[in-house]
């Protein structure tokens, strides 16, 4: 089993723990949490797809998956501001409170 | 041809239209510089014509634009060829008056900088998509257009009338578009090129023509068959009448929806290839059926500018029927005559109409009008003339040009056919005689129209004088016209046929007849059609037929409906929601792991 191998299935490993997250808990920072784990599972498998034969990675890749780290933090700003503000209005952290907000 | 003309004359336009806000700045240089850009362009588009004339080989310049090594080049290459000049001509020529006009009618308008942005980025955008030489940027122009088409018929976006109509024109042409776009990708993946010169080469190599390829043809014949709004697309351009009028008579009438009758000349010898026979036939019913039911919609409309629309559609519906009946010898010459003679003198009908409309602050309706021939006498004689040509009736070009197709359904034996087209031109100069008559003859029927001024200036005076008299020439251009096409290299000739200037002729005697008794002599009265079993037919017609009733039964309630029921299972709860993705999850890895090795 190679590093690229180990790495997938982290990456995998991550990914169902992010959504897990997401579909069984409902604290709002939770759920930022869980959406973080969610993208960065998705970078490590980003990054194992850029392993070359040589043992080298593609720097596309590696350019790419940056550009992704740094999505995620504003991901990460963006998603924490929205929390801040659902929590000065209804006064809770609870997700299913934003249930009203559906169409 | 002056310099680089095959790109300027659509890049000076499209360039043109991007300096409008900077144009717009000085009020006079607003409404002074499109027109001039309108100018030159014509200039440039028409010095382009002793080149083709003098016959092939015909220019082809090319640029790059898109290279993926190994993968795919795209290039920028226009064609300086007969169909493409000829069109290019239309569209600058008729388009240059009808910006001149534009400074009359739209003079004090709202949001004129935006008209004339729109207009300009039209222009350019037709000549473009008429100009190309492959199905990548013809697809790009084709939508530029509908944008165009799109947010001049919402200009007065203050109006609901107008912001929906907008709407209806962008998302039925869209359907159409879509299996345009659904035949270029088809085209190109079995051809690997998107220039019609290789797909010519690559049909030619082809031993047996490959699935894909033969459904292509099909598809973009719906794509023309949206932006001509040929049967059952052909809803939305009625409503596109609530544009100013400038714009029905130019995008409307006059260019744009003859990009569909130029896509299936520009294109014809892939069909020819595919099915000759099921090509033709199905060109030619199309046409056929659109022309005869819009006409008969025409008779009943009271609104001015829907006549003149309903009149559109049948006409293009002939269009489609001379492709039809001539394409089978590489003959595209009878729809374009027809094209040139309609969009001469429906552009003058709208413009004519255009200046009652403006001076009734919009008002349409022909009920209210009468009694305007003295208070307007350009408009009525400039009406006149169109609605003769309109209706087949000599020395005018119609007359000549429909003649044609007569001649061409009779030489085919397609009796049938040539049965609905005379059917038509009698209708066709039914409804024409009878618009004059409810909106110059008889007493003013309305307050609004007593004490309207009617006012006729210099700059929208020129361009109906000018389009009236092209009325008188074109007609007699056919021979020579033939030849610039290039009709002869087939062997093909023009000429008059005695049997069909008959059935002309006949048309119009049964055409004017019924008029003169209704609507002159009052025997029996206009009114009373609107009783008993007329009146049926008289809702039926005034309602399109119901086209417009069962695609909102059934796209827009029926899709509403729908979407209701399928509200139910959106809960708002985050938790369920991401449960139902990690379980779709789940399912698609297993059917990945286990279905996966086939692919």
């Amino acid at each position: 089993m190679n590093v690229a191998t180990i790495g997938f299935a982290g990456g995998l490993l991550l990914i169902i723990l992010g959504i897990y997250c997401l579909a069984a808990k409902s604290n709002m920072i939770r759920l930022i949490l869980g959406v973080e784990i969610l993208t960065n599972g998705a970078i490590v498998v980003l990054v194992t797809f850029g392993a070359t034969p040589l043992g080298t990675l593609n720097p596309a890749i590696i350019s790419l998956a940056i550009l992704a780290v740094g999505v995620g933090g504003c991901i990460a700003a963006v998603g924490l501001a929205i929390v801040i503000q659902a929590y000065r209005h209804y006064r809770t952290l609870d997700v299913r409170e934003l249930k009203r907000l559906r169409w | 041809m002056l310099p680089y003309a095959p790109f300027l004359v659509w890049l000076i336009p499209l360039v043109a239209s991007a300096l409008m806000p900077l144009a717009a700045l000085n009020r006079r240089v607003r409404d002074i510089y499109p027109v001039l850009v309108g100018f030159v362009t014509a200039a440039f588009a028409l010095s382009m014509i002793p080149d083709v004339a003098a016959g092939p080989p015909y220019a082809n310049p090319q640029i790059t634009w898109l290279a993926i090594p190994g993968l795919i080049t795209v290039n920028i290459g226009v064609m300086v060829d007969p169909l493409s000049v000829f069109m290019a001509c239309i569209v600058a020529g008729i388009g240059s008056l009808i910006l001149l006009y534009s400074m009359g009618y739209m003079a004090g308008e709202e949001g004129i900088t935006r008209y004339w942005f729109f207009m300009l980025l039209f222009v350019g955008s037709m000549i473009g998509l008429v100009v190309v030489d492959n199905f990548l940027w013809l697809y790009i122009f084709w939508e530029m257009v509908g944008l165009c088409s799109y947010a001049l018929i919402g200009f007065w976006y203050k109006r609901p009338e107008a912001r929906k109509a907008g709407f209806k024109a962008f998302i039925v042409t869209r359907i159409g578009d879509v299996f345009l776009l659904v035949g270029v990708i088809l085209v190109f993946l079995s051809t690997g090129s998107f220039a019609f010169k290789d797909l010519h080469g690559a049909l030619e190599a082809f031993k047996v023509l490959p699935f894909a390829l033969s459904a292509a043809p099909f598809l973009m014949l719906m794509g023309a068959i949206g932006k001509s709004a040929q049967l059952p697309l052909h809803t939305w351009l009625p409503d596109a009448m609530e544009g100013p009028t400038p714009v029905s008579a130019l995008i409307h009438a006059a260019t744009m929806v003859k990009a569909g009758v130029y896509l299936m000349a520009r294109t014809h010898f892939i069909y020819m290839d595919v099915a000759p026979d099921i090509w033709l036939t199905t060109l030619l019913w199309v046409g056929a059926v659109t022309a005869l039911i819009t006409a008969t919609m025409g008779l009943t409309s009271v609104d001015i500018k829907r006549v003149l629309a309903y009149s559109t559609i049948s006409q293009i519906g002939y269009m489609m029927m001379g492709l039809g009946l001539g394409a089978g010898a590489g003959f595209i010459f009878l729809s374009q005559f027809h094209l040139m003679s309609h969009a001469v003198f429906k552009a003058l009908l709208f413009l004519a109409a255009g200046v009652l409309v403006h001076s009734f602050h919009g008002m349409r309706d022909m009920r209210k009008m009468g009694g305007l021939w003295r208070d307007a006498p350009v408009t009525f004689y400039a009406t006149i003339v169109g609605v003769l040509a309109l209706g087949g009736v000599p020395p005018f070009n119609g007359f000549w040009s429909k003649d044609l197709i007569f001649a061409a359904a009779m030489e085919t034996g397609n009796y049938a056919a040539l049965a609905f087209a005379v059917i038509t031109a009698a209708i066709t100069l039914a409804y024409g005689l009878r618009l004059i008559i409810l909106t110059f003859m008889g007493e003013k029927r309305s307050d609004e129209v007593r004490k309207a001024r009617i006012h006729e200036p210099g700059v929208m005076k020129v361009p109906l004088f000018i389009l009236a008299s092209l009325c008188f020439i074109t007609g007699f251009t056919g021979e020579g016209f033939a030849g610039f096409l290039g009709a002869a290299h087939n062997g093909i000739t023009f000429h008059v046929e005695p049997l069909s200037v008959g059935l002309s002729i006949i048309a119009i005697i049964v055409g004017a007849l019924p008029v003169y008794f209704v609507y002159v002599k009052r025997s029996p009265p206009p009114e009373s059609f609107a009783l008993g079993g007329w009146g049926v037919i008289q809702r039926m017609l005034s309602q399109g037929y119901y086209f417009d009733k069962f695609y909102y039964a059934v796209f827009v309630d029926g899709l509403k409906a729908a979407v209701q029921g399928f509200r139910k299972s959106h809960p708002g709860i985050l938790n369920f929601n991401m449960s139902l993705i990690l379980g779709g999850l789940i399912v698609l890895a297993l059917l990945l792991l286990t279905f996966g090795g086939a692919w």
